[in-house]
């Protein structure tokens, strides 16, 4: 990062000037600051470009991660619908297990619906940079109308500036033109505004080149205002497309976190159900032997047994309401 | 089709804007000229709304983009009949209609890049111009600098047409370019005529000075926005990653306890802490109508 550079303090102490006399201003010096401040901006330029490439790249990258993230979530959700019907199967054998040994027919809770998220879609760094072309246009634009505007001024209504040209101007005898009066005062402010050789009636190709050459210091400043104008149109609409970009980046980001902690919580209901689906598998082929049995026969051991089967059950129907 | 009638609307509005301002107008500007030479604005309003069916169709640009863009288009149009010798004072009716007509249609056909071409094509050819009357006195390093942007603008106008320069990066430089010769232009111009001449090196150190501290503080305010945003960003990815791995800790701490009731629920060596086990493992799920007592399972599989 440059150093700051202060205007007032470069141009010098007012009161130190005031005495010592203007020629006593180091214009060297003076141009010295200038070109260090020159260089100083190169630098904030290339560093502003290498910033902004890194903000579309980080852009990119995080959409790049929402979408992976998005088809990892995908993936899960998809294994968990899967093990959820096999489990489904599972519940089915204990009940007609349960079924065979009971006097009335059981049922479990086995209804589970798919987990969805719709993928949202974002703004990628080529709308963002579609938008950054728009407003740069919009720049140019302004800076066109300033241009003509700038000249159009001095070519249909140089009486509009006279009074710069005659209160400022110097006629090119060297002589101010507030000194001169009448046709010889017209005369040179024209010639100073630049347009004199249309109005006077000239035309003709030196007065094209004195329209394009801005007609005067009024047309330059017309044309410098709206350039100026221009300039901070074209940083501030950048700054807010920036400022935007950000969000889109924060709002990307959060929702990525936001799938990630979505697909590990089904990771996390999927391996449950796994572990459970299978645990109530073995559990099912333990109990087998007691099918179409009389439960009041059975033993206490087995009637705990058919118990813990049903809880287990239960269970396996409980995690099929789990969702994310 | 609703965009259509939108847009439709929104430069009928305009053109309704043009008829009220030009009906206020009254300073010495070109308006007042054309006035002065009785030119009809509405039938010059009503040419323009001839090409209102093209210009519905770029819907993607707004009103005053088209204005601004028609009304730099018709100025221009001006400078050029003037270059080839014919004066305001001198223009007929037709003479203007053909000029505002041409502004109209070039406004909505133009090719946006090319626009942007054209607006800084006139600053380079302006600049150039500019040039010659001010050899004999300028300083060399304001000539020599005033020629280097000329050629850069140039430079940057055939990389654009040669797509080796993205339009953006064309416009932002060539405003600049534009900006820092005005200032010499314009500082050599003022100084000519204020100043004495050991005072005009003085006044075109000051204005590079002012040009380049301008520059400076765009530079610096685009800067710090960026560094603030890069620091959010980074502040963001850890916040994120913390909070992320946090929930993992809580789900795998989740598991690991339901690992141990899983162990407990479907344990073969008891059979009664088996059966207590899947009445916990079952809580813990919010598993409904939960066998907790041997009268329970009696009562489920007798019922």
């Amino acid at each position: 990062m440059a150093n700051k550079f202060n205007l007032n303090k470069i141009a010098g102490n007012a009161k130190d000037i005031a005495k010592k006399g203007i020629d006593s201003i180091d214009v060297d010096a003076i141009k010295g600051k200038a070109s260090e401040i020159k260089e100083s901006v190169e630098g904030m330029k290339d560093d502003l470009e290498f910033k902004l490439k890194e903000l579309d790249i980080q852009l990119e990258k995080s959409i790049n991660a929402y979408n992976e993230e998005y088809a990892r979530m995908e993936d899960e959700g998809l294994n968990l619908y899967i093990q959820r019907t096999r489990a489904v199967d599972v519940i089915d054998n204990v009940t007609e297990l349960v079924g065979s040994i009971a006097n009335s027919p059981k049922s479990f809770d086995s209804d589970f619906e798919e987990i969805k998220k719709n993928k949202l879609v974002f703004k990628g760094a080529e709308a963002f940079a579609e938008k950054e072309l728009q407003d740069a246009r919009k720049a140019a634009g302004g800076a066109g109308a300033g241009i003509a505007a700038g000249a159009a001024v001095m070519s249909a209504a140089p009486t509009a500036a006279m009074w710069i040209a005659t209160t400022f101007g110097t006629a090119s005898t060297g002589t101010a033109i507030s000194t001169l009066s009448g046709a010889a005062a017209t005369k040179a402010a024209l010639a100073w505004l630049g347009g004199g050789a249309l109005t006077a009636g000239g035309g003709g190709v030196a007065a094209g080149n004195a329209l394009l050459a801005l007609a005067g210091p009024v047309g330059m400043g017309i044309a410098g205002a709206s350039l100026l104008a221009s300039i901070a149109l074209f940083s501030r609409k950048r700054i807010l497309n920036n400022k935007e970009k950000n969000k889109e980046i924060e709002s990307i980001k959060e929702n990525t976190a936001s799938l990630k902690v979505v697909t590990e919580t089904i990771h996390t209901i999927n391996a449950e159900t796994i572990t459970l689906r299978e645990e109530l598998g073995k559990q099912f082929s333990e109990n087998m032997r007691m099918f179409g049995s009389d439960y009041r026969s059975l033993s206490e051991a087995d009637k705990m047994c058919l118990g813990a089967m049903v809880n287990n059950t239960k269970s396996l129907s409980a995690l099929f309401s789990k969702t994310v | 089709m609703e965009g259509n009638n939108k847009a439709q609307i929104n430069l009928r509005e305009m053109l309704q804007m043009c008829r009220s301002i030009l009906n206020d107008l009254n300073s010495n500007t070109l308006f007042a000229v054309m006035r002065e030479q009785n030119i009809n604005f509405g039938n010059a309003l009503n040419l323009i709304e001839k090409y209102l069916p093209a210009a519905e169709n770029m819907l993607d640009q707004d009103k005053t983009d088209l204005g601004i863009k028609t009304a730099t288009i018709f100025l221009i149009s001006l400078w050029s009949r003037i270059k080839q010798g014919s004066s305001i004072s001198e223009f007929t009716k037709e003479d203007w209609n053909t000029v505002i007509g041409n502004a109209a249609e070039k406004a909505v056909a133009i090719d946006p890049r090319e626009y942007s071409s054209m607006v800084f094509d006139l600053y380079r050819r302006s600049i150039s111009y500019a040039i010659d009357p001010m050899r004999e006195n300028a300083a060399a390093t304001v000539i020599n600098r005033l020629e280097e942007i000329v050629s850069l603008m140039k430079e940057y106008a055939e990389k654009l047409e040669m797509g080796d320069m993205p339009e953006v990066k064309f416009i932002e430089e060539n405003l600049w370019l534009s900006l820092e010769a005005l200032f010499l232009v314009m500082t050599d111009r003022m100084s000519h005529t204020l100043l004495p001449e050991k005072r005009r090196e003085l006044a075109e150190a000051v204005s590079a000075l002012i040009f380049q501290k301008l520059r400076y503080s765009h530079y610096e305010e685009e800067l710090a926005v960026i560094d603030e945003i890069m620091e959010h960003q980074a502040e963001l990815d850890q916040r994120l990653t913390k909070q992320v791995n946090a929930y993992i800790n809580t789900l795998k701490e989740e598991l690991d306890v339901f690992d141990v009731l899983v162990e407990r629920a479907f344990s073969t060596k008891d059979f009664q802490d088996a059966f207590r086990g899947s009445i916990d493992l079952a809580e813990s799920l919010g598993a409904e109508d939960i066998l907790l007592t041997e009268n329970d399972v009696d009562n489920y599989f007798l019922s």
